[in-house]
């Protein structure tokens, strides 16, 4: 589903202050795997993301989505197969917007409707309550409100859910969980885990936790330099202990794993 | 105080207003093409008048604001012009094409041409003349309301209303941002732009400098429409943007009928409504500190 080749990132190239942001990132995920990501700060994982999303356009390399070479598609039209959730819940939603007009937008947009059609309509207000009803947050009940009125963890939750209100082809999460509190992170993390596979959407998830990405998806993927110093699966992933993979780390950086937010215990529920 | 002219005024201002209200308070950027767009409207109306086609120049106006909000809308996005720079780019360009739609001459006098009001009127003969002319231009303006109100519930308008509050959100869900804001300056501006083609035919006279500071005029009938009506839906906002601008009109009017102060300080008086109702979030603040430095002080002492 998605391959990337020798990905090569310099920032401010040609200057005093380049530097290098991915140095040949190589990575292939088959469809629906989930993949989680780890790696200190400065070790190329939201840039990584970045590349993939197409904020920016990278120095080399390729991506391929599905088949499609998107390295040079724009942002927003390679947006209609990427999802993206990040660490601030007030990326993923608009706060004057109310929970219904927030599912709307994306979804008219999704659903290519003509764009000067009503963008909500009846038939719209039910799925949307089905879905939501999901979550189990009571949110169904509350289509009206503004969702800038919604905690973090509701707000997270609700774009999660609309990130994936028409199933992306990947879906990229960055560190979508770090700004919530233990509990919102545990719900956030099993709806997460809940919507990759009931979709089968293959997703790429950075997170700070070490426990969540031994026990998340059937990969871990480590960082490092703007590489990929470390690829788990299997056997050697499910008997990885967070203590082994910190070792590990050590014994390939020679540096101790210095992400400020990193969690050394197991998943929290 | 001529109570039916003031309305008349406060209806046609009040299509200013839903156009300042879309950059202002929908997309959450002040615009400043709005003095080139207003005077622009004017021009293209009275030209067409002149020429005998003075619906063609209402719709004209519309479309011609809609041309200089795209601009401004391009030079913002394209560009990457700074959105308060590309706003005054735009109106300065457009002092000099106003003047040469205007042949050059800073007024343009429609005394001796039919205007749409001189027509409805002669369409009502036995009814009063400005009880129709009111009519009308209520009718129009409430025509705009509910335009922008259907539309701010199509896709179109959920993300011209998401881009001004959530621009990167807009970007992540596959819509181009860009075209979303010179759709959005546009439409403002063709809203304003059909208000001056209105001002003009109404008036009987387009003049080079009517532009001048209207985007306070209109900031002004914004803030006061949202003392008005405090509800913060997206259709309220549009209804207290009309019912601002009217009350904008009427309170101008009482002022200076009573003689409070003479008719060249009303856009110092505009300036100062705007910047002290902008203000007051911030001196809320202000006071509120002040009471619980008071008060804590006032503990200290008790103990």
């Amino acid at each position: 589903m998605l391959k990337i080749n020798n990905l090569r990132k310099v920032f401010q190239p040609d200057t005093p202050s380049a530097h290098i942001g991915l140095s040949g990132v190589s990575l292939h995920l088959a469809a629906g795997e989930f993949a989680t990501v780890i790696g200190s700060n400065g070790a190329g994982k939201s840039t990584l993301f970045n590349a993939i999303a197409g904020s920016f356009l990278v120095s080399g390399g390729s991506i391929r989505l599905d088949g499609q070479d998107i390295t040079y598609q724009k942002e927003h039209v390679r947006a209609k197969n990427i999802g993206r959730l990040f660490q601030d819940p007030k990326t993923g939603t608009a706060p004057n917007l109310s929970i219904e007009e927030n599912m709307a937008l994306v979804y008219s947009k999704a659903t290519e409707r003509f764009p000067l059609r009503i963008a909500l309509r009846a038939a719209d207000i039910t799925h949307f309550k089905e879905v939501l009803s999901k979550l189990d947050m009571g949110l169904e009940d509350r289509l009206k409100i503004k969702v800038g009125l919604l905690s973090g963890g509701q707000r997270q939750a609700l774009a999660l859910l609309i990130a994936t209100l028409i199933p992306p082809k990947l879906l990229l999460l960055d560190e979508h969980t770090a700004a919530l509190d233990p509990v919102t992170a545990g719900k956030v993390t099993r709806l997460t885990a809940e919507i990759a596979t009931r979709h089968n959407i293959t997703t790429l998830m950075i997170t700070h936790n070490i426990g969540s990405a031994l026990k998340e998806g059937g990969r871990t993927i480590m960082m490092d330099e703007g590489k990929i110093v470390l690829d788990l699966a299997g056997r050697e992933r499910t008997d990885m202990t967070p203590q082994d993979l910190l070792r590990r780390y050590r014994e390939i950086t020679n540096r101790e794993m210095d992400n400020d937010r990193m969690l050394l215990s197991g998943a929290k529920e | 105080m001529n109570v039916l002219g003031t309305l008349q005024l406060g209806f046609i201002y009040g299509i200013l207003t839903l156009g300042i209200f879309i950059t202002f308070r929908v997309m959450n950027m002040p615009d400043l093409t709005v003095d080139g767009s207003f005077t622009l409207g004017l021009a293209v109306s009275a030209a067409l008048a002149l020429s005998g086609r003075p619906v063609l120049g209402l719709l004209l106006g519309f479309i011609s604001g809609a041309g200089a909000g795209a601009v401004t809308g391009l030079l913002q996005t394209k560009a990457g012009i700074h959105s308060l720079l590309a706003g005054i780019l735009t109106m300065t360009g457009l002092y000099s094409v106003n003047l040469a739609i205007m042949h050059g001459s800073p007024n343009v006098s429609l005394l001796q041409s039919g205007t749409v009001f001189s027509a409805i009127r002669a369409a009502f003969p036995a009814a009063n003349k400005d009880v129709v002319i009111l009519t009308a231009i209520v009718v129009l303006c409430v025509l705009c309301f509910a335009g922008l109100a259907w539309f701010f519930h199509t896709g179109a308008g959920l993300r011209v209303r998401a881009a001004g509050d959530n621009a990167a959100m807009v970007r992540a869900s596959s819509i181009n941002a860009d075209h979303v804001c010179i759709l959005s300056v546009a439409l403002a501006n063709a809203f304003i732009g059909l208000s001056g083609a209105v001002l003009a035919q109404y008036q009987g006279y387009a003049d080079i400098n009517a532009g001048t500071g209207i985007i306070v005029v209109g900031l002004a009938s914004v803030v006061i429409g949202e003392v008005a009506v405090k509800k913060q839906t997206i259709v309220a906002g549009l209804l207290a943007a009309v019912i601002g601008a009217v009350a904008y009109r009427v309170l101008i009017a009482l002022a200076l009928s009573a003689d409070f102060f003479p008719a060249y300080m009303l856009r110092l008086v505009s300036a100062v409504i705007v910047a002290a109702t902008l203000a007051i979030p911030r001196l809320r603040a202000f006071a509120q500190d002040a009471k619980i430095k008071k008060e804590g002080r006032r503990n200290v002492e008790n103990q």
